[in-house]
């Protein structure tokens, strides 16, 4: 597969430049994926097909223009091709758009652990079995819970990327996950004004999933099951808590969340157009002297590891806050010549975003809290990058003197960027290894609740 | 010039032009068609469906004054669905010759296990001529690439010259056209040539070391005749320059239970999320849903009849029919407040022993068909809006949204507003940003105490997520009042 992708691409590379084109850049890719729905011991939907994509950037006298298709057949691509030149002369010049430095390209010499050697050995009838199963023990372990969705998703993919500066090189990865959705009636206990409350049909619905490129690493059944069940259970006889200002605990997925905003203001392509509140803050004290906060491609088995970026720059871990102190934006070419920089080879975004753990527990975290929220759930396009302000609805659970308390839910949390990397105060220990965003949970000092 | 010299033959009929693409070109005439059926209900299932999709799309990009790009993307593909109860056996191809069509015929069949084939060899393919509510003389796409560069030059200038502490702007021009053809096994054929167009303009304001955002964009199912009908460029322009500037003046917004106002049009993001949503029927039929079990129950303030209606001529959110080939229509989701419909496609209509109500859409070809909404609106009311807005002491009056969000079982939901003031005695008072609402959807719908009688359908500009697809849809409303709701400000 990948061998034929990169004669595709040599093809096409070669063609656009008989035709005219100065450089030329393409990209590549094709994923066959296999999704299974369950719900109550039944199959719910059952999908499986292969998609693929191919995009080509032209350019000629700083001008650029782009095509893409999902048919690789050059009887296609050619008159596209074609008709993309013709569209060049009309562009602006712009000469900030090059190829990448080609002596910043390569791929990195290290295993990733792209791919399962097992992956194709796992019927779909065995998948279909341990779905029934998974449900079975989700719905076991309370009679209030009810099946939302219990999934099964896998893929392979194949990705290659090539320029005219030379540079061709594939890559193949799998993906596995598999994922518990609950619901549960929320209808129970008679709360204030609910004689005239036309809310009457509440529910509330959870879960947990697991995601890895290998299928021995996802977790148990009875894991998956028991953090489901626990997490939809724990949401029932939510209230609206009373507007204040509080500490909050974010747990590591609302962690995930506030760090991948974070990293947004950092790319250099929000840093130029002015889309981002760090824009003139570099070298700056920006957060808590605690916080060390890295981009890390070159982990094997990560879920955002790579060793090169999407214009074929070689991946190197880079520091982007350390001691509280702003220290690189994220670049890719373009950006880096916008911003006279060079490329951190951030073409296509993060690949691992990492903060440092610190030395609590979970449990600790809440500890340190005599009133305040632990933050399980966000809400909502409140993020402003440009402005640095932060305003999301909130779902979580309510700490009094140390321990988790009642669910809370219909509020909103606000702040700023600023103030909140200021305020991380403690950060956890645990991380979690689902996303490309390694992150443990952590605390911050104060936040504005807006509730009744 | 034009992006790209495909389609040349999108004139006359469309059901004739798609007719043209697919059967005379591609050679998928109804032999082939019926071949695909038979095989995907080959090891039986109660129907099955084909859907196939040629799209093309264009954009021009304009940044910091240059031109900056142009791009053209051609997609085509065919989804082939099978369903059995309410199991649906997925699979498609994007290759359209035969061999690769009847494999994805033969995976998407393979979760029918009744086993009980009907026979069907004598189908009968019916093609269907349907109302068209996008007629389009002239398509975008048509325009040549020069007047689609100058359009943006144009919106650009007007940004730009709107206020000289705008420091960037940002145009996107985006024209697509979607030949669509579902097949069903019961043979019926529904062709479609669907267009969209999507023109954005982004302006960035500074003052000092403030910096604000102002977004303004128009769009829909239209052809040349709506850039040619006003000049958008120039509205669409200034319009954005003027919300950048307004919120370099804006305040912290308060925060805390308050009357909320909606201004007209776009404050239909509030239906989209409150009860839009939770109707979807997928999520009533898996129970999952806060309005589950409650229909003819009261479940809104008696002065809100809202609808779902693929039907809006030329809006963003209209289908001629949906992407499972049933007809839409005016739906009545709620009527004076009590509970009357959910919105259904093929596998809840056929749960519910009801007909579908042209709700089953898809992104792509890639995906299959759900419950999704169209275009969503509430009826128009009699009070004048100046009235409404006199009648609050303290609140806020919102204008225009970034987008919104919603918790289905719960009906907890957030939108998010980018204009906005607080009203006074009755009075704007100054512009507020940086804010987020929260309410309940059932909650804030019986809090809707005034409704205007200033009826307006959205600029096409909105698009909904669920399950990982993405479609175009509509929102409008008339100026209303909720009497309180959770403000989000600092």
């Amino acid at each position: 597969m990948i061998e034929r992708y990169l004669n595709i691409a040599r093809e096409v590379i070669d063609l656009s430049l008989k035709q005219g084109a100065e450089q030329v850049s393409v990209s590549l890719a094709n994923a066959t994926s296999f999704q299974l729905e369950v719900r109550n011991q039944n199959i719910e939907a059952l999908k499986e097909a292969g998609s693929s994509g191919i995009h080509v950037t032209l350019a000629k006298n700083q001008k650029r223009s782009t095509l893409s298709s999902n048919d690789f057949r050059l009887e296609t691509l050619e008159p596209l091709i074609r008709s993309t030149l013709e569209a060049l002369p009309l562009m602006g010049e712009d000469p900030f758009y090059t190829l990448p430095d080609p002596k910043l390209q390569g791929k990195a010499e290290i295993d990733l652990q792209f791919r399962d050697p097992n992956f194709e050995k796992m019927a779909s009838n065995e998948k279909i079995n341990e779905l029934m199963l998974l449900e079975k023990e989700a719905l076991s372990i309370d009679s209030r819970l009810q099946t939302e969705e219990i999934s099964f998703s896998d893929s392979i993919s194949y990705m290659v990327h090539g320029d005219s500066n030379g540079f061709l090189e594939g890559c193949s990865k799998t993906l596995c996950s598999q994922g518990v959705s609950m619901f549960a009636e929320d209808g129970g206990e008679e709360t204030e004004g609910s004689s005239q409350s036309l809310n009457t049909g509440r529910k509330q619905s959870d879960g947990w999933y697991s995601s890895s490129r290998f299928r021995k690493d996802l977790e148990s059944r009875e894991d998956l099951a028991r953090k489901a069940g626990e997490r939809t259970l724990r949401k029932l006889g939510s209230v609206k808590p009373k507007s204040c200002e509080v500490p909050v605990v974010f747990s590591t997925e609302m962690a995930q969340s506030f760090l991948g905003s974070l990293a947004s203001a950092m790319m250099g392509d929000n840093v130029f157009r002015k889309h981002s509140f760090l824009k003139d803050s570099l070298g700056e004290t920006i957060a808590n002297p605690e916080i060390r906060l890295s981009d890390e491609p070159l982990l094997p088995g990560k879920l955002g590891s790579r060793h090169y970026d999407n214009e074929g720059v070689k991946a190197t871990p880079l520091m982007l806050i350390d001691q509280g102190k702003l220290l690189s934006f994220m670049c890719s070419t373009y950006s880096a010549n916008k911003l006279d920089r060079q490329s951190t080879g951030h073409a296509g975004g993060i690949s691992n975003l990492m903060l440092k753990p610190g030395n609590y527990s979970d449990e600790e975290l809440i500890a340190s809290i005599d009133n305040g929220l632990y933050l399980t759930g966000m809400s909502g396009q409140g993020v402003n990058l440009t402005t640095g302000d932060y305003s999301r609805g909130a779902q979580g659970l309510w700490i009094r003197k140390g321990k988790l308390a009642e669910p809370v839910s219909e509020f909103t949390i606000a702040s700023t960027f600023p103030e909140m990397l200021k305020g991380i105060s403690m950060i956890g220990s645990e991380v979690d290894e689902r996303s490309t965003i390694l992150t443990p949970a952590f605390r911050i000092d104060s936040m504005n609740i807006s509730g009744s | 010039m034009k992006q790209s010299s495909f389609l040349e033959q999108v004139n006359g009929s469309t059901e004739a032009t798609v007719g043209k693409v697919f059967e005379q070109q591609m050679g998928i005439d109804e032999r082939v068609l019926d071949r695909l059926l038979n095989r995907a209900l080959d090891q039986g299932g109660d129907f099955a469906d084909l859907f196939f999709e040629y799209s093309l799309r264009h954009s021009v990009v304009m940044e910091e004054g240059i031109i900056k790009n142009s791009a053209v993307a051609i997609i085509s593909g065919l989804g082939v669905r099978v369903v059995e109860g309410d199991q649906t056996g997925y699979a498609y191809s994007e290759d359209l010759n035969y061999d690769a069509m009847l494999h994805a015929a033969g995976t998407a069949s393979a979760i029918a296990h009744s086993g009980q084939v009907k026979l069907n060899e004598a189908r009968r393919f019916n093609q269907q001529n349907v109302k068209n509510h996008y007629p389009v003389l002239k398509t975008i796409s048509d325009l040549e690439l020069t007047s689609k560069i100058g359009l943006v030059q144009r919106a650009e200038e007007a940004a730009r010259n709107h206020d000289p502490r705008i420091s960037r702007v940002t145009v996107a021009f985006v024209d697509a056209l979607n030949l669509t053809q579902v097949v069903t096994s019961e043979g019926v054929i529904l062709r479609d040539t669907r267009p969209m167009f999507r023109f954005n303009v982004h302006s960035i304001a500074q003052e000092g070391d403030q910096i604000q955002n102002g977004t303004a964009g128009v769009g829909g199912r239209v052809g040349l005749d709506f850039l040619e009908s006003t000049d958008h460029p120039i509205e669409v322009g200034s319009k954005s320059a003027q919300e950048a500037i307004l919120l370099l003046g804006a305040k912290q917004a308060p925060s805390g239970p308050m009357p909320v106002l909606l201004g007209p049009a776009q404050s239909g993001i509030l239906l989209h999320e409150a009860v839009g949503h939770p109707l979807e029927a997928d999520f009533n039929r898996k129970g999952t849903s806060a309005y589950s079990g409650r229909m003819g129950e009261k479940v809104a303030s008696e002065l809100c009849t809202i609808y779902d209606a693929g039907t809006v001529d030329h809006d963003r959110g209209a289908l001629n029919f949906d992407d499972e080939g049933s007809l839409t229509g005016e739906n009545v989701l709620i009527e004076r407040g009590t509970l009357r419909g959910y919105m259904h496609d093929r596998i809840s209509a056929d749960y519910y022993k009801l007909n579908p109500t042209g709700n089953g859409r898809r992104e792509s070809y890639a995906h299959y068909p759900l419950p999704r909404m169209t275009t969503t609106y509430l009826a128009n009311g009699d009070t004048d809006p100046e009235d409404i807005i006199r009648s609050v002491k303290k609140g806020v009056y919102c204008a225009s949204f970034s987008g919104g969000q919603v918790d289905i079982s719960n009906g907890d939901f957030v939108f998010v507003p980018t204009t906005a003031w607080l009203v006074e005695d009755g009075r704007f008072s100054h512009p507020i940003k940086n804010f987020t609402l929260i309410g309940n959807g059932p909650d804030a719908m019986s809090k809707i105490s005034m409704v205007g009688n200033d009826f307006a359908i959205s600029e096409g500009i909105w698009t909904c997520g669920k399950d990982g697809q993405s479609v175009p849809v509509g929102v409008g409303l008339p100026t209303v009042l909720i009497s309180e709701m959770t403000v989000g400000g600092m």
